[in-house]
C-alpha cells in the first residue's frame, strides 16, 4: 500500500514537472538536397506538432526528439496562417501539453525557445502590447533562431509562436521609442485550425455558407475581427442570422481574428457558440449551433 | 533488430539499396535506439557532403617524381647496400601510390570526393567522432529559418 502511494506521488511529481523543452523539438528539412534547414517544432498533442517553417510537401522532413527521429505521416498546411501541422499515426510526444489560449498581460515575463545551429536556444522576453490583429509584441533579444520559436508564459504554458519582427508605427500603438519587437502569434488565433487539421473531421463535409477574411483595424473606431464578405442564401450561416458585411469580433467572449477560428470552433464545439457581431450601430449576438458532424 | 544489423542497414538505406520493408524496420529500430539514431544522422549527413565535394586529383607529375627520386637514390647508394636500400625506398613509395589510388578511385567513380576519413565514416560505429571532416563546409550547409519582417496574409476563405 505504502509502495503504491509512493509510486503515485512520484508519477504525479513527474507529470507536473513538464518543462517547456519537453514539447519543443528540432524540425529538420532537407531541401534542396545537401542543404539542411533547422527550425523549431512544437508538440501540441502526443501525435501532433506545429511549425512555422516553410518547405515543399515533397521535402524530406523529420522531427528529432530525445525518443527518436520521427517522420510525419501527414502534413497539413495553412498558407493563410503560415503554419504547418505535422501529424503522426503514433504518439511520439508523450510529454506534450495542450496549448493555452491565455493572453499574457503587458509586462508578462516570457520564455522563448528557438532553434539555433547547435541546438535549442532559450531567451527571456516580456510582452509589450497587443497588436490590432491579435498578435502580441514581445521585447526580447533579436537573434537568429527565434523565427518560429515557441513562447511560454510565466506558468510554463505554451501560448504561441514567434512569427517575425516588426517596428510598429507610434500612431498604431502607444509606444514612444522606435524599436523592433518580436511578434508573438498566439495560439488563440491558430489553435482552432490546428485542432481541426488534426481532428478526424472533414473540413469540407459541413458547408457553413460563408466567405470570410481576417479584418484588421488600425484605428479605435472599428474593431478587428472576422469579416464575412458573403453569406450564401439559405445556408446554415444565413439561417442563424449572419449577413454579408458582418464583422465577428468575439466568440464565447474570446476575441477572434481569423476565419479558421470560426471554422474550427464550429466543427469542433459540441455546444452552441455565442458570436458577437459588430456594426456601426452597436453589437448583436448570433448563436452558432454545433456542427451536425457531431451527430454522426 | 540488433544494433549490428541496424548499422548494416543504415549503410544500405543511405546507399539506396534497402527495400521498403528494411527501411521500415530500420526506422522502427531508430525510434528506440539513440546510438543508432546518431550514427544514422551522422552517416546520412556525411554521405551527402561527400557527394557534394569536388573530386581531388593527384599532381600529373606524381608518378614521374616518385620514380625519379627512386632512381636518384639508387644511383647514390654504393654497391652491396644498393639492393637493400632501393627495396627500402620502394616500399613507402609503392604504399603511397596504393593509398592514393585507393582513396581516389571509389570516390571518383561516383563523381564525389572527400577526405578518406569521410568516406570511411559512413560505417562508423555509434559514438565515434569524425575528426577530419571539413567543419566549415558542413556548417555552411546547415541553416536556421531567418528572422524576417512580420506580415500577415488575409486570404479569402470559404467554408
Amino acid at each position: 500500500m505504502i509502495r503504491h502511494i509512493f509510486l503515485i506521488i512520484i508519477l504525479t511529481v513527474t507529470a507536473l514537472a513538464t518543462h517547456p523543452s519537453d514539447q519543443v523539438f528540432t524540425l529538420r528539412v532537407e531541401e534542396p538536397p545537401g542543404s539542411i534547414e533547422l527550425s523549431t517544432v512544437v508538440a501540441i498533442s502526443p501525435s501532433c506538432a506545429v511549425t512555422l517553417a516553410v518547405f515543399l510537401p515533397s521535402a524530406p522532413v523529420s522531427v528529432e526528439t530525445p525518443e527518436g527521429v520521427f517522420i510525419p505521416d501527414s502534413i497539413v498546411v495553412s498558407q493563410d496562417l503560415g503554419l504547418f501541422v505535422l501529424l503522426f499515426d503514433e504518439d511520439v510526444f508523450p510529454l506534450s501539453q495542450m496549448p493555452s489560449d491565455a493572453a499574457p498581460p503587458q509586462g508578462e515575463p516570457l520564455v522563448i525557445v528557438g532553434q539555433g545551429l547547435s541546438g535549442l536556444l532559450t531567451v527571456e522576453g516580456s510582452t509589450v502590447e497587443r497588436y490590432p490583429d491579435g498578435a502580441i509584441l514581445v521585447s526580447a533579444p533579436l537573434i537568429e533562431g527565434l523565427m518560429g520559436a515557441a513562447v511560454f508564459d510565466s506558468k510554463d504554458r505554451f501560448i504561441g509562436i514567434i512569427t517575425g519582427v516588426i517596428e510598429p508605427e507610434s500612431s498604431i500603438l502607444n509606444i514612444n521609442e522606435s524599436h523592433e519587437y518580436l511578434v508573438l502569434y498566439p495560439t488563440q488565433i491558430w489553435y482552432m485550425w490546428a485542432q481541426l487539421a488534426s481532428a478526424d473531421i472533414s473540413i469540407s463535409a459541413e458547408p457553413f455558407g460563408v466567405t470570410a477574411m481576417s479584418s484588421i483595424s488600425l484605428n479605435e473606431n472599428r474593431p478587428s475581427g472576422i469579416q464575412l464578405l458573403s453569406v450564401t442564401d439559405g445556408s446554415e450561416a444565413w439561417n442563424i442570422g449572419f449577413r454579408p458585411g458582418d464583422l465577428i469580433t468575439r466568440i464565447d467572449h474570446i476575441p477572434v481574428y481569423h476565419p479558421e477560428t470560426l471554422r474550427g470552433l464550429r466543427l469542433l464545439s459540441e455546444d452552441t457558440l455565442t458570436a458577437v457581431v459588430w456594426c456601426r450601430n452597436g453589437e448583436r449576438t448570433v448563436f452558432i449551433p454545433p456542427s451536425s458532424a457531431h451527430d454522426r | 533488430m540488433k544494433c549490428n544489423r541496424a548499422l548494416r542497414l543504415i549503410s544500405s538505406v543511405i546507399d539506396g539499396n534497402a527495400s521498403a520493408n528494411q527501411q521500415r524496420l530500420l526506422n522502427f529500430h531508430l525510434m528506440g535506439c539513440s546510438s543508432c539514431r546518431k550514427a544514422y544522422t551522422m552517416s546520412r549527413d556525411i554521405s551527402r557532403l561527400t557527394r557534394e565535394l569536388p573530386a581531388p586529383s593527384p599532381p600529373a607529375t606524381l608518378e614521374t617524381d616518385v620514380m625519379r627520386m627512386i632512381s636518384r637514390e639508387t644511383a647514390e647508394v654504393p654497391t652491396g647496400k644498393r639492393h637493400f636500400r632501393a627495396s627500402l625506398l620502394a616500399i613507402p613509395a609503392a604504399a603511397a601510390l596504393i593509398v592514393l589510388a585507393v582513396s581516389i578511385s571509389p570516390l571518383a567513380s561516383t563523381g564525389s570526393s572527400a577526405p578518406r576519413s569521410l568516406a570511411l565514416s559512413s560505417s562508423m560505429p555509434p559514438g565515434m567522432k569524425v575528426m577530419s571532416a571539413d567543419r566549415s563546409t558542413a556548417k555552411s550547409r546547415v541553416r536556421t529559418v531567418p528572422l524576417s519582417a512580420y506580415s500577415r496574409q488575409a486570404n479569402l476563405i470559404s467554408f
